[in-house]
């Protein structure tokens, strides 16, 4: 979809709609996305969907970091558990 | 804009040239390193912790710094030196205090490459007094004697340097392997006060933690090998009472790749073969020796892996008794998983095996009596006073043979003071089976009088033969009298008495040189390096070690020396001349009857799982040593950049660049005019 192209008014709420419900599939930076495309427009339902999207963008995200965090620091003293979390386990000590 | 262009051109050139030259096979690489052949003191891991070296990720680099005396150490610790150095000294260095000062923070210390041997002038690094980095307490955690109380300090000498981490390399380089020429580089850079000869190591060690995660991850593997027994006169007889006249066959050492461990136990073991040597020649026992018709049994024992936690004893004993093979091959002559070649050990009796007598650190002439003498220990449990008798019963052996100018040891028992037997195999055997009356051979009384033990210093300089001959004439005698219940001890045949020759080849095939003449008869083809290392290394189920092979074969083919047919390998073995089923091995392509047997050594918490292709550690262990694995062990050595040196030629080649333009420009100006009588230059 590009951009720079102009839709049509009822396109656009039926994009965003489509977005939104992607969105929820564990993909956080598609709201992203979709409120970055339908930031200026003034249509109610796509401002809901847009400023929804975004707090859940927020919120998945800081989920996110927060899980990385603990998941590098602890990892090594789950022990057998925290290894069958691992893709890749590091090899040595530094 | 035509300037711009010339330039272009040159560096076209410039290229193309490149291109040339590398086409040429000029290895960059090659011009600018050295590779040095040196050994590494890797990571072990031991059940909750590991030690040793590692360098991390990153190469370690920087230039060669000598310490050779103690001046050299207080200069390093008063000033840091002004680029990262690599430390070039001796053992006698080679102390917790001193590796605390290569750690600090400022010391810029990347590593440290330790010399042994001697070059033009002398012995670079002469032993110290005593050099002992492993446990005071050796073996303490598998031995009879794990809790304080009664814990004794058999080694006190020992400087503990084994049991620290380091982060970063500590390599050993021998001065007649590898080249001389790092003690050089070094000794210039300290006379010329320069950083002009560097050094970089690498070698990344992978295990973490301690050996439960690090086997679980897959980074390291456990210590093992094969243990070797034999029944003199090659037939098992589960009814008869057994002797077990044993040692171990391992040794240990800072850098693993250098072990020869002469009195710790090497000694023991060329004395145990040469015990077995004198017993099956018929002209020193006696024409009409049958060792299958004797009162008694006695059984041969060399077990591996034992400075590790009494691997192949602890092993031995527990499949002896509760054996469970998941996977038998066809006629279950063999086990495939776990494999075990042999089942021989299936049908032992250990409650047959009523006495025992071990050889440990047998090697060293004692220090505070004239004759050659060894002190008997025996362990004060219950069987203590049988245990007098049997060190009694050797004594008696003893004082009969030098009546009869027999070259034999003396012997007494040792000290009342410590709690019992030493660091020995003997203590797997006492605590599987209190009931066993044993003693334990030694040079030291109650402490080891080895100061190197467990050290590359640990290698034969200080060997006396007669004092190894002595010990095996007492042997071979006592088990001549032991196995026939011989109470008139003059009726030993005076004819009884080891081959001293051998004796002293055993050991310099054992302790100084792997590809001695003397292995040929046993071996095919030269194995492994020359220096002698005793390190068990890494368990692998098929393979053993050099020293492991040796001894099989030399029991197999002392015991049956009528060999069969020929072979390529084991499996040709499986029928004799008759067509008969036999059990056979093939050695040096020929079939010999199987006499002497190998048994697996690996610590009794770990079993293979192989569905998930990983050892697990039982969860009762305590005790389980494993060695990591490693990535890129390298050393090169190179020339440090000089900046004086390199700005001087970036100068003069700028210089040279700049003279050749302006000799191009004024020469073309000169040329064209002269030449082509063309006015001025004006066109295209």
């Amino acid at each position: 979809m590009d951009p720079t192209i102009p839709l049509k008014e009822e396109e656009k709420e039926s994009v965003c709609k489509k977005m939104w419900i992607i969105g929820f599939f564990g993909l956080p930076f598609v709201w992203f996305t979709m409120a970055c495309y339908f930031w200026k427009e003034k249509h109610p339902k796509i401002r809901f969907y847009v400023f929804w999207g975004l707090v859940g963008f927020f919120t998945e995200l800081l989920i996110l970091v927060f899980w990385m965090g603990i998941f590098v620091s602890k990892r090594d003293s789950w022990g057998e558990t925290g290894e069958s979390l691992s893709a890749v386990l590091p090899v040595g000590t530094q | 804009m035509k300037i711009i262009k010339q330039a272009i051109n040159l560096i076209l050139v410039l290229l193309v040239f490149s291109r040339v030259i590398s086409g040429l096979g000029i290895d960059l690489d090659e011009e600018m390193y050295e590779t040095r052949d040196v050994s590494t003191a890797f990571r072990l891991l031991d059940f909750d912790t590991y030690y040793g070296s590692d360098s991390g990720l990153d190469e370690r680099s920087g230039s060669l710094h000598l310490i050779l005396n103690d001046e050299d150490l207080e200069d390093l610790e008063k000033d840091s030196p002004s680029t990262k150095v690599i430390i070039v000294t001796i053992h006698k260095y080679l102390t917790n205090s001193s590796l605390e000062i290569f750690a600090k923070e400022d010391s810029k210390v990347e590593g440290v490459v330790v010399l042994h041997g001697t070059d033009q002038e002398g012995s670079v690094d002469t032993a110290p007094d005593h050099f002992s980095p492993f446990s005071k307490i050796p073996q303490q955690f598998s031995g009879l004697h794990t809790s304080d109380e009664t814990t004794w300090e058999w080694n006190p000498n020992s400087n503990l340097v084994f049991y620290t981490k380091w982060n970063f390399p500590i390599v050993y380089l021998s001065l007649e392997e590898e080249s001389s020429e790092i003690l050089k580089h070094a000794q210039e850079n300290k006379e010329k006060d320069k950083t002009k000869y560097g050094i970089s190591i690498t070698g990344q060690m992978y295990g973490q933690y301690d050996s439960k995660v690090c086997l679980r991850r897959k980074y390291c593997d456990p210590i093992g090998g094969k243990s070797v027994y034999s029944f003199l006169g090659g037939q098992y007889n589960d009814s008869k009472p057994t002797t077990l006249v044993h040692c171990s066959i391992d040794s240990i050492s800072m850098f693993p790749n250098y072990s020869p461990g002469y009195d710790s136990d090497s000694s023991s073991i060329a004395v145990l073969l040469a015990v077995f040597d004198a017993l099956t020649d018929t002209a020193k026992t006696g024409a009409g020796m049958d060792w299958t018709s004797t009162d008694r049994q006695i059984m041969f024992g060399f077990w591996e892996g034992e400075k590790w936690g009494h691997l192949g004893s602890k092993r031995f004993l527990k499949e002896v008794e509760e054996f469970k093979c998941t996977d038998y091959s066809s006629g279950k002559k063999s086990c495939e998983t776990p494999y075990r070649y042999s089942l021989q050990f299936t049908e032992i009796d250990l409650n047959n095996i009523d006495e025992s007598i071990e050889l440990t650190q047998i090697g060293l002439p004692s220090t505070d009596l004239n004759a050659y003498h060894l002190y008997a220990h025996v362990e004060r449990n219950d069987k203590e006073d049988e245990s007098i008798e049997l060190m009694q019963y050797v004594d008696d052996v003893s004082k009969n043979s030098s009546s009869d100018s027999i070259q034999v040891t003396t012997i007494s028992q040792a000290s009342t003071s410590t709690p019992g037997i030493p660091p020995s195999s003997t203590e797997s055997f006492i605590q599987q089976n209190s009931d066993i009356v044993s003693i334990v051979l030694s040079d030291f009384n109650e402490h080891f009088t080895n100061p190197y033990y467990g050290s590359v210093f640990d290698n034969g300089d200080l060997k006396n033969i007669t004092q190894l001959v002595s010990v095996a004439n007492l042997i071979a005698r006592t088990i001549y009298a032991k196995a026939l219940g011989i109470t008139n001890l003059t009726t030993i045949p005076l004819e009884l008495v080891v081959d001293e020759s051998l004796l002293e080849t055993l050991i310099d095939c054992l302790v100084t040189d792997n590809h001695c003449e003397f292995y040929e008869n046993y071996f095919d083809s030269e194995y492994g390096e020359e220096y002698v290392t005793n390190y068990p290394g890494v368990y692998s189920e098929n393979t053993g070690r050099l020293q492991s092979i040796f001894i099989r074969n030399f029991l197999q083919t002392k015991t049956f020396p009528a060999s069969f047919g020929s072979c390529e390998s084991d499996s040709d073995c499986k029928e004799d001349e008759d067509g008969d089923d036999i059990y056979a091995d093939c050695i040096k392509k020929k079939c010999y009857k199987r006499a002497a047997y190998y048994h697996q050594a690996y610590s009794q918490d770990i079993e293979y799982n192989t569905d998930s292709s990983k050892y697990e550690i039982d969860s009762k262990a305590s005790n389980v040593w494993t060695e990591s694995r490693w990535a890129n062990l390298s050393c090169k050595s190179f020339l440090f950049a000089d900046t004086t040196k390199d700005t001087l030629l970036f100068a003069l080649g700028l210089a040279f660049i700049i003279i050749y333009y302006i000799i191009y420009f004024l020469f073309r100006k000169f040329s064209i005019k002269k030449f082509f009588n063309v006015k001025s230059l004006k066109q295209n």
